[in-house]
């Protein structure tokens, strides 16, 4: 589900609907949040202060000359004034009263001068008490206005909240409905990939054909699976099932010239030029034309013997066939087309020798009734049908059959009606021709077949056909070179997002690699620098708004992965913080993105099962995906991948697949060995720590730049929905 | 930030700015200040409560523990309804505490940004009551902050008011800028996506450089912006401006002052 917007959209809509639609992998897509939408209301303030008593009490203090001894001066007044007053009283005279009186007012009013003081602080704790009882009433409405406040603005973030989405895995797969060509990638990887894309396109009703040269068994995770999923298989085992295939079956005698000279001529390719290939295609021709049975490699192969030595008549010719061979050429011609004959004859032969029972019963009769077709949709037809190219076979043998094999596909995709919804997948095609490749995408094209091309590697005629289809997946390279060109075709500016699944299977692969071919451990020394992003958001409690903030703390640090060989991978790194806060911030949550720019050495460094998909047609190209069926089973049944799994290495791709499989037809994978998938085994904790990332020494505590990812059982490698759930929300504590 | 160790022990206040000189009497005397009659008398007028300010924001929860601590130091106090006071979410606006033989002292916040509170005696101002006042006055001073006579409590006040205003308007600077810290925009499509992600949410294209440079550099901008409303905010929370020569200078900077000939000594008695 890559990249165009309308695919994007609906299937970020439901997820459900992504599990069972076509997937190559699963793209790890970053949180998404919400658009913090500022709060508009603003938070209620305390009460305006009104308490002009408490100036004016201060400043009738203060206005009150300061001291004992105006104490004492007062005091003294009050006394004399009052002894006056009361002396007065002993007159007799007439204004006598009034001197009285007004002597006594004059000790009132130097009384209260005097006893002010005094007075004062007792009338101030009255009224501040009584000031009091009102603020505190005041208060209380502050607090149910704050309290209301604080409600509207948890709904107002708990609807933001709602907008965001937590980090997730979801289905990946190109653009283009055309070819895809996969490079790189070991086989366990590719059986990943191949039981991801070809699995889900079976899920979706498609005919797929899988034809896997690569000898490595990459097809078995498939079938298995098609088998668990009662679908109707038909896998055969080249060549233990030659006869079954039929190979030859249906092609006129010119077809069948074709499909020998052109797969004796690709496969001497290394040799000189190996003279005409039409006139072996003539040879051919005229001498199948001869035979009036069924074609075979046996038959065939003494054939060419008998015209080219005039040898006896083989048991595998009839008379007839034997007399008109005998005659087929003249003795001039017989000698100037000898070597052709030779090598022909050579070629056969190694062909003839891979028929089963050759010369037993000619391999006639044996043909299927469907061998005709190769990707047909017909009903009753199986849905997957496999080749698969036995690892038994010898180099020159298996090099010459997987050319007769090519070739034959080429015919039959030739004959093909044009119908939708089939596949057709070829493993292992580093052995053909760019020429090939590009008349097998021709012709699929023509058909409307989807074509899937696996290279193991990057290099001689797959380097040529690069970005020659529409998309292109690069799978881990571990060569350098073909890493260097893979990372220049990406585009090395572009950044890429690593999982922390993906890192943790990385990195127990290159512990387990580090161990086993320990002698090859110095080779190359390479530096692969990424960037590392993490934020914090921090919570300021404030007064009636505890409002969350990002107080800009970003912590940016060069990340540098030393790569030894491919078997050793240290990350050392500098965090510069810029962290600002008080004390009173809290650090909440944080977020980890392991970003790397596309160089070579990150490409070597892929999980196995990671991949790059390149696609013209999808604006959001580059994508980083990962095919790991553990995935796929946390998705169906989240909580499946326990973190002491992956760290204890027991959960990786050969997880062992249950032993009573659905009947079907099986004729190729039950009779071989196990799938070449091994767990990777893994180091002790305490050493595979060394080799992994460390956290750099001057980090942040709190956020350190890199987890170390599968070492330590405690935290989770899958970044699992839940897993990030807490994320932006209050740390309790 | 200690609370103060009872009354015997002399409070060492370094205050910036006033003349070297000793004080010694009943009550915490006032470090002088310009501008501030208040020098030679006691800050209020009645004798039963007292004013306080905080170079902090408001009532937190360590100033809080830190004025439980003065008051309840000796064993005889205790916290009133401590759960009730202090609600999630909600600021403090009150603290009580009661003394075994039935007396009690409440604390009233007045004012924030900075913090001003008030504190006294619920009914009559026995010597118990008074004693776990100054310790409680005592504290805060040591914790850097101030007395408020009466005289200045509204003008203070009316200040606490405005600087509510504009710490508001910080916080709403600082709540705007998130957008730039947190997100990211697509002027292909117009949606914001997270900051750090590589593709657009709403259109699935992988931003380019340019893209990354033109978001890095909002950020960038962001964080000045935000950085200098949490400067004001900070300003604002520690009550620059409110008197002179307050809040006291950092600690580093303070010990500094200390070993300075002229740093005052507050004694009580
Ligand atoms: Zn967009």
């Amino acid at each position: 589900m890559t990249g165009t917007p309308e695919s994007s959209g609906q299937n970020d809509a439901g997820g459900g609907a992504g599990i069972h639609g076509e997937r190559w992998g699963w793209e790890l897509r970053a949180p998404e949040t919400s658009l913090p939408v500022p709060f508009e209301e603003q938070p209620p303030g305390l009460p305006p202060p009104t308490a002009p008593w408490l100036a004016r009490l201060a400043g009738r203090r203060d206005r009150s000359p300061q001291g004992w001894w105006s104490h004492v001066r007062r005091a003294c007044g009050v006394v004399v004034i009052g002894g006056a007053a009361w002396l007065s009283t002993a007159l007799s005279w007439e204004y006598a009263g009034w001197v009285t009186a007004t002597l006594i007012v004059a000790t009132v009013v130097v009384g209260y001068f005097a006893l002010r003081p005094a007075v004062l602080p007792w009338w101030g704790d009255l009224r501040y008490r009584r000031w009091r009882s009102d603020l505190l009433t005041q208060q209380q409405e502050v607090l149910a206005a704050t309290r209301e406040w604080a409600r509207r603005r948890s709904e107002h973030e708990n609807g933001l909240a709602a907008e965001s989405r937590p980090e997730r895995w979801e289905p990946l797969r190109p653009v283009t409905t055309h070819r895809v060509d996969v490079y790189g990638g070991d086989p366990s990887g590719c059986e990943s990939l191949l039981l991801s894309v070809a699995g889900s396109l079976l899920g979706t009703g498609a005919t797929v054909t899988v034809v896997d040269l690569s000898q490595d068994g990459i097809c078995h995770g498939l079938v298995r699976k098609a088998m668990d999923e009662r679908r109707t298989v038909d896998a055969a085992l080249l060549p233990h099932d030659l006869a079954a295939v039929g190979l030859l079956t249906g092609l006129t005698p010119e077809d069948v010239g074709g499909v020998v000279a052109e797969a004796v001529h690709v496969s001497e390719r290394d040799r000189s030029a190996g003279g005409d290939k039409t006139l072996d295609a003539t040879l051919i021709e005229q001498i199948c034309g001869t035979l009036r049975g069924p074609v075979s490699f046996t038959r065939l192969h003494a054939a060419v013997r008998v015209v080219a030595y005039q040898e006896p008549r083989p048991e595998v010719l009839e008379r007839e066939e034997y007399a008109a061979l005998v005659d087929l050429l003249g003795e001039g011609a017989r000698r100037s087309t000898e070597a052709r004959l030779f090598r022909l004859a050579a070629a056969l032969q190694r062909l003839a020798a891979l028929e089963p029972g050759a010369g037993a019963d000619g391999g006639t009769g044996r043909a299927k009734d469907s061998a005709g077709t190769l990707v047909d949709g017909v009903d009753g037809s199986p849905s997957l049908r496999v080749w698969e190219l036995s690892e038994r076979v010898g180099d020159l043998a298996g090099e010459l059959l997987a050319h007769v094999v090519f070739q034959v596909l080429l015919h039959r995709l030739r004959h093909e009606e044009q119908t939708s919804g089939r596949v057709l997948v070829v493993v292992g095609a580093d052995r053909f021709r760019r020429t090939h490749i590009e008349r097998l995408d021709q012709l699929a094209r023509r058909r409307g077949v989807r074509l899937v091309v696996f290279f193991r590697h990057l290099r001689e005629d797959a380097v040529e056909l690069l970005g020659g289809g529409e998309a292109v997946m690069f799978m881990r390279l571990g060569n350098a070179r073909e890493a260097e060109q893979a990372a220049t075709f990406i585009g090395r500016d572009h950044r890429l997002v690593l999982s922390r699944f993906t890192v943790s299977r990385s990195s127990s692969l290159s512990t387990s690699v580090g161990t086993s071919r320990s002698e090859s451990a110095t080779n190359q020394d390479s530096v692969s620098t990424g960037k590392q992003w993490s934020k914090t958001r921090n919570y300021h409690y404030g007064a009636v708004m505890d409002f969350p903030h990002d107080s800009g703390t970003r912590n940016r640090g060069g990340q540098r992965t030393t790569t030894t060989g491919r078997s050793t991978t240290v990350s050392s790194g500098e965090s510069r913080s810029e962290q600002e806060g008080t004390s009173e911030s809290q650090s909440m949550g944080y977020q980890r993105v392991y970003e790397f720019g596309v160089e070579p050495t990150f490409l070597q460094a892929l999980s196995p099962t990671a991949f790059v998909l390149v696609d013209p047609r999808d604006p959001g190209s580059p994508r980083l995906g990962d095919c790991g069926p553990e995935i796929l089973r946390e998705m169906e049944q989240p909580g499946v991948i326990r973190p002491s799994d992956l760290a204890a290495g027991r959960l990786p791709a050969g997880q062992p697949l249950p032993s009573a499989m659905a009947p079907g037809r099986v004729v190729g994978p039950a009779s071989l060995p196990p799938p070449s998938i091994q767990p990777p085994s893994f180091q002790p904790a305490s050493l595979q720590s060394e080799r992994l990332p460390q956290p750099p020494a001057n980090a942040s505590p709190a956020t350190p730049p890199v987890e170390v990812p599968p070492a330590e059982a405690e935290p989770s490698p899958l970044p699992a929905p839940n897993r990030w759930r807490g994320k932006f929300q209050r740390r309790p504590d | 930030m200690r609370p103060s160790a009872g009354k015997a022990a002399p409070v060492r206040t370094p205050v910036r700015g006033s003349a070297g000189r000793t004080v010694s009497g009943r009550t915490v005397i006032l470090p002088s200040r310009p501008g501030s009659r208040s020098g030679q008398r006691k800050p209020w007028v009645g004798r039963s409560y007292g004013h306080l300010a905080l170079p902090v924001p408001h009532l937190d929860d360590v100033h809080r523990d830190l004025l439980d601590r003065a008051v309840c130091g000796d064993g005889s106090w205790t916290v009133v309804n401590a759960e009730g006071d202090s609600e999630p979410g909600l600021p403090v606006l009150r603290r009580q505490w009661r003394h075994a033989s039935g007396d009690s002292l409440l604390l009233v916040v007045l004012g924030w940004y900075p913090l001003v509170l008030t504190v006294g005696a619920e009914g009559a101002a026995s010597l118990k009551v008074r004693r776990a006042e100054r310790r409680l006055v005592e504290a805060a001073l040591a914790a850097g902050g101030l007395t408020v006579p009466d005289a200045e409590l509204e003008r203070v006040l009316t200040q606490c008011c405005e600087r509510w205003e504009k710490a508001v308007a910080a916080r709403r600077v600082l709540d705007e800028q998130r957008t730039w810290l947190e997100c990211r925009f697509c002027r292909t499509c117009g949606a914001w996506s997270a900051y750090g992600v590589l593709h657009c949410r709403g259109c699935a294209r992988r931003f380019a450089p340019a893209d990354d440079a033109e978001r890095d550099e909002r950020g960038r901008a962001a964080t000045e912006v935000s950085a200098a409303a949490e400067r004001e905010l900070a300003s604002l929370g520690c009550g620059e401006g409110v008197f002179p020569d307050w809040p006291a200078a950092p600690p580093a900077e303070a010990a500094e002052a200390a070993s300075r000939p002229h740093g005052t000594v507050v004694t009580a008695s």
